[in-house]
C-alpha cells in the first residue's frame, strides 16, 4: 500500500491531478465547469526562497543560488528563456543561427525593449553583460560556461556575433544561464536594479527581502500578471513551510520530502512535485587502487538497492538513475540501457573477480544532502549481502568539499542539475574536467563528446550521447541511484505554475509566470 | 570615600574588559582561520569554477599570510574601521546598524517580561519553600530549562501561528509598522526566550535567597517573632540583592547573545543570522564584529551587575 501511496507522489504533477478530479467532483454537481482560467492581474505576490546572505548583490555575477536566480529573473531578462518541457524560446534575443561547425553564432536581439528607466537595450547593453563574466579576473558563477568565447561583436544595434574556439551546439542554451542578465551599458552601481525585466526594484535588503513593482512598460504581453512581489529568504525549512501553511508567503521553494506530504494534506496548500537532475552519486575515484579496478567499481553499482534508497531516504520524490547523470526527461537522454536492479549475486561475482578483499571506507556527510549519512547506511546493507564490506566515515559538514571531495576515494557525492547533456558531461566526466569528481580519465570519450558539442544534426547527436552515457554506466566511477524531484509548496491561490527546466520556483521565473486569484 | 573605590573598581573593570576584548578578537580570528574551507570557496559555492575561487582569493588578498591581516584589521578596528564584509564589500557598521537595533528590541521586550516574572516566582518558590507553590514553580521551570530553545521555538510556532494562527511564522518588523504591530510580530520569538530565561532566573533567585536564609541573622529574625514573608522580604531579598542583579545581567546578556537560535526559527532579522551567515561564509570582518559586540555587551553587563550590587549592599565597599 505504502508503495502504491509513493507511486501516486511520485508522479510529476499530482497537484494537478488532484485538481482534476476536484474538477470532475463539481462537474458531477451539477455546476458549469470553469474554464481554464485565464491569468487575473493585480495583487501582491510573496515568495519563500532560500540561499540568502547578508553577503548578496544584484551584481549579475555574483548570483549563486537558486533564491538569487529568482530574484534575478523578477527583475531582469537574459537572452534565452527555458519554457515548458525544456523547450528554449529567445527572450531578449529573438532568434540566433550559426554555421555548420557552431563556431560562429548571430543572435538577433529584439527590438524595442527598454530598460525600466525607457532606455532601449541594443547590442552594446548585451555584449556589457555577457562580458561582465569573462575575463581574467571574473569571479562569476558564469566563467567557465564563456570560456570557449574568442570573440564577442556588435552586428549593428540589434544584433551580437559570437566565435567559439571550438563548436558548440548548445551555445543558446549556454545564453539561457540565470547569471547572463542584461543590464545598460557601463553599470557599475548594480544595487539600482536596474534591468528590462518584469517588476522594478523597489527595496532590497541582502539576505532579507527584496520587493519590486510591476513594470508598466514590460514588453512581454502576457507575463508580470501582479502588482507587487516580494521575495523573502527563509533558510530554515521548518519556517519557510509554517510560513506557507499560515499564508505568509504563497509559494516555499525546496520542500524536503518528510514535510511535503505534510502539506498536501493540510488546507489550502499543494505541492508542485516535477522531476529534476541533481543526483546524489557514490562516488570513487578510478585512476587510483582499490577503484583502479572496473570490476570492483561494478560490485559497488550491483550492490545499491535504488528504490529502496529513493523510497526510504527520498519518500519516494525522485526517479531512479542508471549510474549515468542524464536524466529521463533530457532529449538525449539514453532509454533503452537497461536499467541497474540491485543484484547481491552479480555484486558477488564482480568482487571475486576484482580480487578485493579488503573493507571500503565511505566517506560521508548530509551536508551533501539531508539524506546522504541514511543512503551510506542502506548501501552498507545491501552491499554486505554480496560480501562487500564497507565502513561509513562521517566526515564534519564544514570543509567537506574542499578536503574530502575529490580527495578521498570513496565518498557521498552530490550534483545539482545542469541545462545540456554537454554541460553535464563535460563538467564531471571529460578528462579535463576540473571536476571531474570520480578521476575517470577516457581518451574515447572526450573525442566522443567534442565530436557531440560540434554536431548540429539531433539524431547524430542523440547516438553520440548514447555511448556516453554507456561508458559511463558500464565503466564510470559514480554509482547514481537516483534524481532528484523539485519540490515547491505553493498555496491554492496561486495559479499558473508550470515546471520549466532544472531549477525550481518554475525555472525560477515564477514571479513573472504565475497570478494570483482572488 | 565608597565612591572613590567605586571609581577604582570601575577603572579596573575597564581595562580588564579591553583586555578581555582583545583576547576575543584574537580567539575569534584563531578561530575563524582554523575552521576548514575558504572564504573565495564559501562565497562562491560549491559550482564555482577553481579560476573564479582564485581570481576572488587574489582580490580579497586571501593569500597573504593570516598575522599580516589580523595586524591590519586590528591597526582599522583601533581607529574606529570596523572595515567591510569579505563577502559583499559593504561597511560591516552598515550590515549592523539595523540588525543590531533588531535584536536588542527583543531581547529587552523579553527581558521586560521574564526578569519580573522570573524574579517573582524565585521569591513565591523560596517563601513556600517545600510547598505546593514552590513544587509547581518548580518542576515547571525545570521542564522548560531542560527543553532545547529550538523545540520550545517550534512548538510555539506550531500552537500559536499554525494551529490558533494568532501571531505570523515570520517575525518581520520594519519601521512603517507601530510599535504594537511590532509588538505583535514578535510575540512568539519574545515568549520563546521569555520561557528559555525564566526558568534559569528562577531557579537562581530562590537557591540565592535560600541560601541567605542559611545566615544567622535571619535565624535572629525568625526568633524575635518575624513573619516568613517578612523575613524574605526585608531581610534576605535585600542581601542577596547582589547575587539576583547579577542573574538578572547574565539574563539580559544571554538574551542578547543567545538569541541565535531563536533568529532562525523565526526568520528574525538580528545579530544572530547575520553572525552564522557571516561564519559559514568565513567573512573574518564580519564575524570579529558581531564577536566584539556580544563580547561588548557581556563585560558591559557584568560591569553594571557590580556597580549595582556595590550600591546595594554597602559592606561590599569595605575591604575586609
Amino acid at each position: 500500500m505504502n508503495q502504491r501511496k509513493m507511486g501516486v507522489w511520485a508522479r510529476p504533477d499530482r497537484r494537478t491531478f488532484l485538481k482534476s478530479t476536484a474538477a470532475a467532483g463539481l462537474l458531477t454537481l451539477g455546476l458549469p465547469k470553469i474554464a481554464a482560467a485565464a491569468p487575473q492581474s493585480g495583487g501582491r505576490l510573496v515568495l519563500g526562497t532560500t540561499g540568502g546572505g547578508a553577503g548578496d548583490s544584484l551584481d549579475p555575477t555574483k548570483l549563486t543560488s537558486v533564491g538569487h536566480g529568482v530574484i534575478g529573473y523578477t527583475l531582469a531578462n537574459g537572452l534565452t528563456e527555458i519554457e515548458k518541457d525544456g523547450e528554449l524560446v529567445g527572450e531578449l534575443a529573438e532568434s540566433w543561427e550559426s554555421s555548420d561547425d557552431a563556431t560562429k553564432w548571430k543572435f538577433n536581439l529584439r527590438k524595442g525593449v527598454t530598460f525600466h528607466d525607457g532606455r532601449e537595450m541594443t547590442s552594446a547593453d548585451v555584449i556589457y553583460s555577457i562580458n561582465l563574466h569573462r575575463g581574467e579576473d571574473s569571479a562569476s558563477g558564469a566563467k567557465g560556461l564563456l570560456t570557449p568565447i574568442t570573440d564577442l561583436s556588435a552586428d549593428g544595434p540589434h544584433a551580437i556575433t559570437v566565435t567559439l574556439s571550438s563548436g558548440n551546439a548548445d551555445l543558446p542554451y549556454l545564453m539561457g544561464d540565470f547569471h547572463l542578465l542584461i543590464l545598460p551599458d557601463g553599470t557599475t552601481d548594480y544595487a539600482a536594479g536596474m534591468f528590462t525585466g518584469p517588476y522594478m526594484l523597489k527595496e532590497f535588503v541582502p539576505g532579507e527581502k527584496l520587493v519590486a513593482v510591476k513594470n508598466p512598460n514590460y514588453w512581454k504581453p502576457d507575463r508580470a500578471h501582479v502588482d507587487e512581489v516580494e521575495i523573502l529568504f527563509i533558510d530554515d525549512t521548518t519556517s519557510r513551510i509554517s510560513a506557507l501553511i499560515t499564508g505568509e508567503v504563497h509559494v516555499a521553494g525546496r520542500v524536503d520530502p518528510q514535510s511535503a506530504a505534510l502539506i498536501a494534506s493540510a488546507p489550502g496548500v499543494g505541492i508542485e512535485n516535477h522531476p529534476a537532475a541533481g543526483h546524489r552519486p557514490l562516488l570513487m575515484q578510478s585512476d587510483s587502487p582499490p577503484f583502479d579496478n572496473a570490476d570492483l567499481r561494478l560490485a559497488v553499482k550491483y550492490s545499491l538497492n535504488r528504490e529502496e534508497i529513493l523510497d526510504k531516504v527520498m519518500a519516494g520524490f525522485g526517479s531512479l538513475a542508471n549510474d549515468h547523470p542524464i536524466p529521463p526527461f533530457d532529449p538525449f537522454h539514453a532509454a533503452d540501457i537497461p536499467q541497474r536492479q540491485y543484484d547481491p549475486d552479480k555484486a558477488a561475482h564482480h568482487l571475486k573477480k576484482s580480487g578485493f578483499d579488503g573493507k571500503l571506507e565511505l566517506h560521508t556527510s548530509n551536508v551533501t544532502f539531508a539524506g546522504a549519512e541514511a543512503m551510506a547506511a542502506l548501501f552498507q546493507q545491501t552491499a554486505a549481502k554480496g560480501g562487500l564490506n564497507v565502513e561509513i566515515i562521517r566526515e564534519p559538514s564544514d570543509g567537506f568539499w574542499s578536503n574530502v571531495w575529490m580527495k578521498k576515494p570513496f565518498i557521498s557525492g552530490s550534483w545539482g542539475g545542469r541545462p545540456t547533456a554537454d554541460i553535464m558531461l563535460s563538467t564531471a566526466y571529460a578528462s579535463d574536467a576540473k571536476w571531474n569528481d570520480t578521476a575517470w580519465r577516457r581518451e574515447a570519450f572526450d573525442q566522443k563528446l567534442a565530436m557531440a558539442r560540434a554536431e548540429t544534426d539531433f539524431d547524430k547527436r542523440k547516438a553520440i550521447y548514447h555511448d556516453l552515457q554507456m561508458m559511463i554506466h558500464e565503466d564510470g566511477g559514480a554509482a547514481i541511484p537516483f534524481f532528484t524531484n523539485n519540490v515547491d509548496g505553493v498555496r491554492d491561490e496561486v495559479q499558473g505554475y508550470y515546471p520549466a527546466g532544472s531549477f525550481e520556483m518554475s525555472g525560477m521565473r515564477i514571479a513573472e509566470r504565475v497570478w494570483l486569484t482572488a | 570615600m565608597g565612591g572613590a573605590s567605586v571609581t577604582t573598581l570601575v577603572l579596573k573593570r575597564l581595562v580588564s574588559g579591553l583586555v578581555t576584548l582583545f583576547l576575543v578578537s584574537l580567539m575569534v580570528f584563531v578561530g575563524t582561520e582554523i575552521l576548514p574551507g575558504d572564504v573565495a570557496e564559501a562565497i562562491l559555492g560549491q559550482q564555482a569554477t577553481p579560476d573564479a575561487v582564485q581570481a576572488l582569493r587574489d582580490k580579497l588578498d586571501l593569500d597573504r599570510p593570516a598575522i599580516e591581516r589580523y595586524g591590519l584589521w586590528l591597526w582599522d578596528f583601533a581607529h574606529g574601521d570596523l572595515g567591510q564584509s569579505l563577502a559583499s564589500g559593504r561597511e560591516v557598521s552598515d550590515l549592523i546598524a539595523g540588525r543590531l537595533g533588531n535584536t536588542l528590541f527583543l531581547a529587552l521586550t523579553a527581558a521586560i517580561i521574564a526578569i519580573p516574572v522570573s524574579v517573582g516566582l524565585g521569591l513565591l518558590a523560596a517563601l513556600y519553600e517545600d510547598k505546593l507553590a514552590d513544587k509547581s514553580i518548580t518542576i515547571s521551570t525545570l521542564i522548560f530549562v531542560s527543553t532545547p530553545d529550538f523545540l520550545i521555538g517550534y512548538l510555539l510556532l506550531l500552537w500559536g501561528a499554525v494551529t490558533l494562527g494568532w501571531f505570523p511564522a515570520l517575525s518581520r518588523i520594519s519601521d512603517s509598522m507601530s510599535f504594537i504591530e511590532q509588538l505583535h510580530a514578535i510575540a512568539l520569538p519574545c515568549l520563546t526566550l521569555a520561557l528559555v530565561v525564566s526558568a534559569h532566573t528562577m531557579r537562581l533567585t530562590r537557591a540565592a535567597i535560600l541560601s541567605v536564609m542559611n545566615q544567622p541573622y535571619i535565624e535572629m529574625a525568625e526568633l524575635k517573632g518575624a513573619t516568613r514573608q517578612r523575613i524574605i522580604l526585608y531581610h534576605a531579598f535585600p542581601n542577596a540583592l547582589a547575587p539576583v542583579l547579577n542573574i538578572v545581567m547574565l539574563t539580559l546578556a544571554y538574551l542578547i547573545v543567545g538569541v541565535v537560535v531563536v533568529e532562525a526559527v523565526f526568520n528574525y532579522s538580528g545579530m544572530g543570522r547575520l553572525m552564522i551567515d557571516a561564519v559559514s561564509k568565513r567573512d573574518m570582518p564580519l564575524v570579529q564584529a558581531c564577536g566584539l559586540i556580544f563580547a561588548s555587551v557581556y563585560v558591559a553587563l557584568n560591569l553594571t551587575a557590580d556597580i549595582l550590587s556595590l550600591l546595594a549592599n554597602p559592606r561590599r565597599r569595605r575591604p575586609k
